[in-house]
């Protein structure tokens, strides 16, 4: 593999997504509300305010969350918002990455393919792996730095803002740190190869999102999971989970390398 | 042989679009691929890319069997593709060309002289920072071209090159052309739909039809074999004078068209002779040899059935 002609691919991905305003600017719109918005509003209003309680599962998760993964430090009329921060808002800062890298992967191979740039890139002398791997990259860096921009812009809400609420600086901890920084990346991995392995097959990139937001669906069912509180993130969870899906990534990369078709993409068949 | 081509067949959808195809190339020449839209002139190119695979026949380039990703993937370092594909529209000419340039991995500082060499061949510097979207088709044009010679290949594959080219530019491409295949050793494969003054450049043709070949080899060749006689254009002060002369001595060797004579000469020895005979008797104001051309036989073909 020739890692110049990968970053050639990355960096092109890269200078095109930076020159779409309309596409950069979409990608921070559930980063901010995540990030930003929700724990304001939050830390703002309480949990027990009108919006929050529409939040749908936040008093189902507050029911099933079990005492052991609280703190004893802080006041008790806060553990609710507390365990609301550390542990509800985790599986949605796991979905920032999957958006994120779905659209940008999505309108990096199918918007190749709307534009009739992909045949000239399949002249040269660039290998599949190569052009995939270069394509994972550009999708990935952006997503992934989004993501922990998102957390880093949260942890500073919570310890500043929050300050007030919890008497005490309750991010990042360890769940955290584990969940942005090995969790996030291979969550990211998998979401795009998805999207690429859709992307043979379909013409636009809103088929190619739409496609791969139901592959991806059995992932957001596990973050179901959590926000109901069923299933904690922990960090054995996290490494677990992490671990699991490394495997998948590989597996699945292999399978996309190899069944990606030149002949299929040239002859749009 | 830097390419061969032996009873390649490609069926696309259930259609033969390349039936049984054999040709071949020599170094340095500049192979003319011709025939109306849908001749199977694209798919022949991407069949020698290695983008789509043969379902029978055999492809050797550059003495390599075409016949895994792995050899496709490296000879497409020696080959460069000009092709109707677009470029990034939101990027500038120079960072189009840049993307290029590292595919190919072209040293950075050759790169930058080299794009610098050819924007000016194409006079396009003083756009190289414009978006391409903000450029007209011949513009674009010109940066397909140059995009596809900025590699130096060992194969160049031209799809209709002087599309959309003013007259001028479509000069500079052939001086460029014919100075990549002086210095540099440069095969040309030119699949085009321009006839008009292609044996300048063209060494050898090759006309299809329904993905068949129909003719195939060494440009001169092929238009001798289709003219063996010698016709000689002879221009004269009055022609219906002269109309007499050839009647009784050329009888149905002539005619006349545009107060010209066109006169069929069988033995080429023959010639000085018979220009003797003709200027001793009538008054001449000139002779040249008719040069027949790739458009002539084309069309010629065409007329005859054979397209």
């Amino acid at each position: 593999m020739n890692k110049n002609r990968v970053v050639t691919i990355m960096n092109k991905e890269l200078l095109e997504i930076k020159k779409d305003k309309a596409t950069l600017t979409s990608l921070f719109i559930i980063p901010i509300i995540f990030s930003i918005i929700l724990p304001l509003l939050i830390i703002i209003g309480g949990t027990r305010n009108a919006l929050i309680q529409n939040v749908s599962g936040i008093n189902q998760f507050l029911g099933n969350l079990s005492v052991k993964f609280l703190p004893n430090n802080i006041p008790h009329s806060q553990i609710g918002t507390y365990a609301l921060f550390i542990y509800f808002f985790i599986p949605l800062f796991l979905l920032i990455p999957i958006i994120v890298s779905t659209v940008i992967a999505s309108t990096s191979f199918v918007g190749e393919k709307e534009n009739k740039t992909l045949e000239g890139l399949l002249y040269t002398p660039v290998t599949d792996s190569e052009l995939i791997l270069g394509k994972i990259m550009a999708a990935a860096i952006p997503s992934v730095f989004i993501t922990w921009g998102s957390i880093l812009i949260y942890g500073i809400i919570l310890d500043t803002v929050g300050l007030t609420i919890f008497g005490r600086v309750i991010f990042p901890n360890v769940v955290w740190i584990t969940v942005g920084f090995v969790l996030v990346p291979v969550i990211t991995f998998l979401s795009i190869l998805l999207v690429i392995m859709v992307s043979q097959r379909v013409s636009s990139s809103k088929s190619a999102q739409s496609v791969s937001m139901i592959l991806i669906l059995p992932l957001i069912g596990l973050i179901i999971s959590q926000a109901s509180g069923l299933l904690i993130f922990n960090v054995l969870v996290t490494l677990l989970l992490a671990f699991i899906l490394v495997i998948i990534d590989f597996v699945i990369f292999k399978i996309v390398v190899k069944k990606f078709n030149r002949e299929k993409i040239t002859l749009n068949l | 042989m830097i390419i061969n081509f032996n009873n390649v067949s490609k069926k696309i959808n259930g259609i033969n679009v390349v039936n049984d195809m054999s040709f071949s190339l020599a170094k340095g020449h500049v192979l003319a691929l011709l025939g109306p839209n849908g001749a199977g002139k694209t798919t022949t190119i991407r069949l020698l890319t290695g983008l789509i695979v043969p379902n029978n026949g055999d492809i050797v380039i550059f003495n390599q069997k075409l016949n895994s990703r792995k050899v496709a993937d490296k000879l497409r370092e020696k080959i460069s593709v000009q092709n109707d594909g677009s470029l990034y529209e939101n990027l500038s000419i120079i960072e189009n060309l840049r993307i290029w340039a590292n595919l190919y991995n072209i040293p950075a500082k050759r790169a930058m002289s080299d794009i610098a060499e050819l924007l000016d061949v194409f006079e396009l510097v003083s756009r190289s920072d414009d978006k391409v979207k903000q450029l007209s088709k011949g513009m674009r044009q010109k940066i397909l071209l140059i995009r596809s010679l900025l590699p130096k290949p060992k194969l160049l594959i031209l799809d209709e090159p002087t599309s959309g080219l003013d007259p001028q530019t479509s000069r500079k491409l052939i001086d460029c052309l014919e100075s990549y295949i002086e210095e540099k050793d440069t095969t040309i494969i030119m699949a085009t739909h321009q006839l008009d003054g292609l044996e300048q450049l063209a060494t050898d043709i090759l006309i299809m039809n329904s993905g068949r070949v129909i003719v195939q080899g060494e440009a001169n060749r092929l238009i001798n074999e289709h003219w063996p006689t010698t016709q000689l254009k002879i221009e004269l002060d009055n022609a219906n004078k002269a109309r007499d002369y050839f009647d009784q001595n050329f009888s149905n060797n002539y005619f006349f068209k545009n107060e010209k004579v066109y006169l069929t000469v069988k033995n080429k020895q023959s010639i000085p002779r018979i220009i003797a005979t003709i200027t001793s008797n009538v008054d001449v104001i000139g002779i040249n040899k008719v040069e027949h051309t790739i458009k002539e036989l084309y069309f010629d073909l065409l007329g005859k059935g054979v397209l």
